[in-house]
């Protein structure tokens, strides 16, 4: 791949993940997770987030109305939690529909024409 | 204060006020998280120079405050490139209009006395029309928005698709509105040339005859014609059929007086009796003046000739069956 190829495939790449990224966290908080055991979660399944996109994704999806957040005081420091809430797991199972469909139509037309 | 306070501090200050606290709170505590994991793993404490690694991967300051505050830009990209041409044709046209009042004068300014002043007015009028044009598009853009303009846009009102669509060159209109703007200025107060053209001590008028008058509103109305088809050109970037009828029936009718008042004698006064004036230098300086008229005049009738075929064109474009 050349130069401007990989460029070219980083920036679709970038596009693919943003969305997927905020489907991941969703389904990730249907526990309880603080900031850094989210992104630990999510590294263990294969997905790399960086804090810088993390932090702002968590509070637009509260924002939205899809998350709760609370301080919770423990040691050694306090931290906030995230959790879904009932709106958001409507939302998610409408999102893991919509992935699950278009994860077939992908295979289809990923797959090698005879 | 440490290198980690001395981040989160940073971060709030380019935080809105109403989370500032909250956020910051947030930052510290992942930030304080990593450098725990970071600290159990390498199985010491970290040095400062690790801690910068980590505050560094995070991001500067203004970065991350940046990723928690709402984005509101003053014009918004769909409407940057209609922004950038409004801004470009109000400037010529404002460049124009000071370049002819520079270049013709006023009774008691002579001609070229004010170059200082108005390149001084220049640059406070570009500033203030930026000010004013980039307030109307951030207004338009709200409006845009708050009014689903986008949603409810109507399909059969889009314009005739034509065969070809000839783009207008943005030079060619420059040179319009600027040349159209210095004979609107002659044709409507003349020039004031310096006295000691002449070795006279005031400035001397000279500018169409009284008793050409009759003139003076067809000459106005075509004028504005071609230099109201110049900025619309240089907004839309390819002539319509209203640019082209307006340019040609401006260009021709303009064109037609000019040389008249080029060729005929008398049509051109001056303010100063040609007594009062060294033998022959009235005349010299009438006939420079026809001449330069003429010129005006060739080049508009020369426009409007070679506009007519555009309108041709432009004219039957429709009924053809576009190529796809």
């Amino acid at each position: 791949m050349d130069e401007s190829t990989a460029e070219h495939y980083d920036k679709i790449r970038l596009e693919l993940r943003r969305g997927a990224i905020s489907v991941a966290l969703l389904a990730a908080l249907r526990e309880p997770q603080y900031g850094y055991s989210l992104r630990k979660r999510l590294v263990e399944a294969g997905l790399d987030v960086d804090e810088g996109t993390l932090y702002p994704l968590l509070r637009r999806l509260e924002g939205q109305g899809l998350l709760h957040s609370e301080w919770r005081e423990m040691q050694p420091r306090p931290r906030r939690y995230y959790h879904l809430n009932a709106n958001g797991k409507k939302v998610l199972a409408e999102l893991g529909r919509d992935w699950k469909a278009l994860d077939m139509t992908l295979n289809t037309l990923l797959e090698p024409q005879s | 204060m440490n290198l980690l306070q001395r981040y989160v501090a940073a971060v709030k200050r380019h935080l809105p006020r109403e989370k500032r606290e909250d956020v910051g709170a947030e930052i510290h505590s992942s930030l304080a998280d990593s450098l725990d994991a970071l600290e159990e793993s390498n199985g010491r404490p970290l040095t400062d120079a690790e801690i910068a690694a980590v505050l560094k991967r995070r991001g500067h300051p203004l970065q991350v405050a940046a990723a928690y505050n709402s984005t509101r830009v003053m014009i918004s990209p769909r409407n940057f490139p209609l922004y950038t041409r409004v801004l470009a044709t109000a400037f010529v046209a404002v460049a124009g209009g000071m370049l002819a009042s520079t270049l013709f004068g006023r009774p008691g300014m002579p001609a070229l006395s004010n170059v200082g002043d108005a390149l001084h007015d220049l640059y406070w009028i570009a500033l203030s029309l930026f000010a004013w044009v980039t307030l109307f598009f951030f207004f338009f853009d709200s409006w845009m928005e708050r009014g689903n303009f986008f949603r409810r846009w109507d399909p059969s009102r889009l314009p005739p698709a034509r065969r070809e669509d000839v783009p207008a060159s943005p030079a060619a209109g420059v040179a319009d509105i600027v040349l159209g703007m210095l004979m609107a200025s002659f044709a409507e107060s003349g020039a004031w040339l310096p006295g000691r053209l002449l070795h006279v001590d005031a400035p001397l008028g000279l500018r169409i005859a009284e008793s050409w008058q009759l003139l003076q509103w067809p000459l106005r109305l075509a004028l504005l014609a071609l230099i109201a088809a110049a900025a619309l050109n240089l907004l839309q970037r390819f002539w319509s059929r209203s640019t082209v009828l307006l340019h040609l029936g401006g260009h021709a009718v303009a064109g037609l007086i000019l040389l008249v008042v080029a060729l005929a004698p008398g049509s051109l006064q001056t303010s100063l009796a040609s007594a009062a004036a060294p033998a022959g230098q009235l005349e010299s300086l009438l006939y420079t003046a026809r001449f330069l008229v003429l010129l005006f005049a060739l080049r508009s009738l020369y426009l409007a000739a070679s506009a007519a075929p555009r309108l041709g064109r432009l004219a039957f474009a429709d009924e053809r069956p576009v190529a796809h």
